[in-house]
């Protein structure tokens, strides 16, 4: 991360955005998500509350989850990217996206990309219990999330991160 | 919701950023932004400069001192905290409640500093800092200070940190094997502001409380330490007779404001229930209060 001591409204900045490298010229004010967006034409990542509280925006930096649209772009200058449009190629899509298709755990699509890229960011094993406390941080309005929670499931378990562990409820 | 207009001085030492601070009026100073970035989205805060001290090497480290107090930079993120692999033997404690901070994504970004310097009363950081009797630390051009938790919140949102004063670390003191924690919060979803939560830092003499800390936090404008309660409860051992206690010193609804959250009575019900599961879960958490 390069230094400055002036103040500056506007700043060159590189981002490996699903292994293109994109050499951008960002307003301090942008953030990830609009810099994806309009920028980079990559639209896959939603905007849905725009204050961290829905998850639409998520995406992998250095591959954990985080809220694009609560990180300007300059903070994740030099970082590697990935949105829900690096983790397919043309028809062949990522097992997560199969799993969603099985359990069909999208209707409108809106809270799809979030809840894959939050999915994808999990690396350490987790019970039921865990990964429906986890998915409290995703909003989706149609499915009422059993088909999602079963599709994480199926994924998460097919890698070695679901376990049936304690069922006793934490709160 | 977008940030209006601003620029960024990106600091990579301490002395760089309160330099930028004391220069530039209105300087906000950004680390995660996790708390900022809403604030700046919805336009309730428009700094014309901001900050940013996420990437100062020295902000960022975790240490356990000699004495057995850990240290943890301001720029610490909680998700690093989380992942810290000392923390469940240093400060069981905070291993218990950071998991609970926001999001995992909130927690990729959001740090430590931030939480404590934003003073969210729901906030689990500054009831945290006050159960454990830590210390803040902060420089500014003027030299370092070192504030005592108890004496850091000012208020809704406020800390007594000046202008162009940085937080730089917070220090907290060692956990012995007589140290016995306990935690609970309430919130719609897992991961929400708490509505109410309590936090009790209890040490035993092998057969009772000697000495309590209990706080409670979301439900005034800064976490409470409840020192009327932890007079009350020295010298008990019994869960029963810790419930009771709580139940009469807490039983004043008159106190709390009404809101959004709830009536002055929802507050108070979930005051005491909150602040008993968690005395509860001290006294019980490593079997018995003899351990």
């Amino acid at each position: 991360m390069p230094e400055n001591t002036e103040p500056v409204a506007r700043l060159d900045i590189e981002l490996d955005v699903n292994g293109h490298i994109c050499d951008l010229e960002v307003a301090a004010r942008w953030t990830l998500a609009d810099v994806l967006r309009s920028q980079l034409q990559l639209t896959g990542t939603h905007l849905g509350c725009e204050q961290g509280g829905c998850g639409a925006c998520s995406v992998l930096v250095d591959g954990q989850t985080i809220r694009s649209c609560l990180t300007f772009a300059w903070q994740v200058d030099g970082a590697r990217i990935t949105t829900i449009e690096g983790i397919s190629d043309g028809d062949d899509l990522h097992e997560l996206q199969w799993a969603f298709l099985r359990h069909r755990a999208f209707q409108c699509g809106f809270c799809t990309p979030g809840m894959i890229m939050s999915i994808l960011g999990i690396t350490e094993p987790m019970t039921m219990i865990e990964l429906r406390a986890f998915i409290s941080g995703q909003v989706c309005r149609c499915t009422g999330y059993e088909p999602i929670i079963d599709a994480a499931a199926e994924y998460l378990g097919s890698i070695g991160l679901f376990h049936d562990g304690d069922r006793v409820a934490t709160t | 919701m977008k940030a209006g207009v601003f620029s960024v001085v990106r600091a990579q030492s301490v002395d760089a950023a309160v330099d930028a601070l004391e220069t530039h009026a209105e300087a906000k100073v950004i680390a995660g932004g996790q708390s900022l970035l809403p604030l700046m989205a919805m336009r309730l805060a428009q700094p014309p400069v901001v900050v940013d001290v996420a990437h100062i090497e020295a902000l960022r480290r975790i240490t356990v001192n000699d004495d057995g107090s850990t240290t943890i930079g301001a720029s610490v993120t909680q998700s690093a905290l989380e992942a810290w692999d000392q923390l469940p033997t240093a400060q069981p404690l905070v291993a218990a409640v950071v998991p609970h901070i926001a999001h995992a994504a909130i927690r990729a970004r959001g740090t430590v500093g931030g939480s404590l310097a934003h003073a969210d009363p729901a906030a689990e950081w500054p009831a945290l800092a006050l159960t454990l009797d830590a210390t803040i630390v902060a420089v500014s051009a003027s030299g370092e200070r070192r504030i005592p938790a108890a004496e850091f919140f000012d208020g809704f949102f406020t800390t007594v940190l000046d202008e162009a004063e940085l937080l730089v670390a917070v220090e907290l003191p060692p956990v012995t094997p007589q140290h016995h924690f306990g935690f609970f919060e309430i919130a719609r979803r897992h991961g929400d502001f708490a509505q109410a939560g309590a936090m009790a830092a209890l040490t035993t003499d092998g057969s009772a409380i000697a000495e309590a800390r209990v706080v409670l936090f979301g439900v005034r404008d800064r976490p409470e330490l409840l020192d009327h309660i932890a007079e009350r409860i020295v010298g008990q051992r019994d869960v029963e007779d810790v419930a009771t206690l709580v139940a009469e010193s807490l039983a004043d609804s008159a106190t709390y404001a009404s809101d959004t959250i709830g009536s002055a009575a929802f507050k108070a019900h979930l005051a005491r229930n909150v602040t008993i599961r968690a005395l509860t879960e001290a006294l019980t958490s490593k079997g018995s209060i003899d351990a």
